[in-house]
């Protein structure tokens, strides 16, 4: 097909947009760098999945009735199957990228469905794993003392904040699932 | 190996992705953002490839699907009214245009097209055929025949005329 006319023209004029050499193999080391972080990202994904059930076994380990019990065991396969919505909506991001323009919005638009419930399912593991916990903490903290020392460090106010930390993910994750699918809809 | 292949993508079509990104996004952060993550889905891609299509298809599907998805996501298009046309960044009737500014204002009015206008009218901008626009967006020629020329017609618009 040879350009004619304005075609001609906006050709030149796109293609005189160049990039250095220099330039390109600065995007090598970038890209290199960020396959690191999303590699570490997902290491700290499951590391948060594993601390999160530990607690949750430190507190079943205090546990004090069968409802204790009952809540906490909830709470614990909340939290694997949560750890492993993630990993298959991870997946399923990285899935048919190559596919043509059709294919990949249906997946782009399942995968948005998926991050809405999955958020939503997040938050209510977390809600129930305050429920859980605050009893516990109660508890530790009457019999333990309020303070910043390891042990409360590492099974009131850590977990604490890394479940504030995983809501506001969640919140930024749905938001930006539902301006997507809400893209997709209007471009369909 | 992954690697190997992986920079030699890089060398060949790093250039022609950056002005594809120019597609998608307007800001100089914004675009470097969007050209990592389209490097890293590539990589991500790449044992994955099979030789299907050809590896200009390969790098340019990925380049569009994640392109239209970083923009959805940021939904960092200008604000631009429809109908209007791109104000002419000319100072003057009798000064040379600024290349640089002018495929700016191109960028933009290729920033409004709908997704699919808009990958045919970056492949056409790169030189790429009727039939391989076809192939990339798994439709006709007669297809992409028509969003070109609407596309065209729309840039025509946009730009009021004056870089046609």
């Amino acid at each position: 097909m040879k350009p004619t006319g304005e075609w001609l023209e906006w050709e030149q004029l796109w293609r005189a947009d160049r990039t250095s050499p220099e330039r390109l193999e600065e995007l090598i080391e970038r890209t290199r760098r960020a396959r690191r972080s999303l590699w570490l990202v997902r290491r700290l994904s499951t590391a948060l999945a594993v601390v999160a059930l530990a607690v949750v076994g430190a507190a079943l380990w205090h546990a004090g009735n069968v409802f204790e019990i009952s809540l906490g065991l909830v709470v614990a396969c909340g939290i694997v199957v949560v750890w492993v919505m993630d990993r298959v909506n991870q997946r399923q991001a990285a899935a048919k990228v190559e596919a043509p323009p059709e294919e990949y919005v249906a997946m782009r638009r399942a995968l948005c469905v998926r991050q809405d419930r999955f958020a939503r399912l997040a938050w209510i593991v977390t809600a129930l794993d305050l429920v859980f916990l605050v009893p516990w903490w109660i508890g530790g903290i009457s019999v333990h003392g309020a303070g910043f020392h390891l042990a409360q460090v590492l099974t009131v106010w850590g977990p604490l904040a890394l479940m504030g930390g995983f809501v506001w993910w969640t919140i930024r994750l749905r938001r930006r699932a539902r301006a997507e699918l809400e893209q997709l809809v209007e471009a369909a | 190996m992954t690697n190997i292949a992986f920079d030699r993508i890089v060398r060949t079509y790093g250039e022609v992705l950056s002005r594809v990104a120019w597609g998608y996004v307007d800001g100089a952060a914004d675009h470097d953002d969007l050209l990592q993550d389209i490097l890293v889905a590539i990589w991500q891609a790449l044992p994955r490839f099979r030789g299907d299509a050809s590896e200009r298809t390969f790098v340019f599907r990925i380049a569009h699907n994640r392109g239209c998805t970083f923009a959805a996501r940021r939904r960092h298009h200008e604000p631009l009214n429809d109908d209007a046309p791109i104000a002419d960044p000319r100072p003057g009737p009798d000064e040379a245009l600024d290349d640089a500014r002018r495929r700016e204002r191109l960028a933009r009015a290729i920033r409004t097209l709908p997704d699919v206008q808009r990958q045919a009218v970056l492949l056409r901008l790169e030189g790429f055929s009727l039939s391989e626009i076809a192939a990339l967006q798994a439709t006709s020629e007669a297809n992409v025949s028509v969003r070109l020329t609407r596309g065209r017609d729309r840039l025509r618009e946009l730009l009021g005329g004056s870089d046609g």
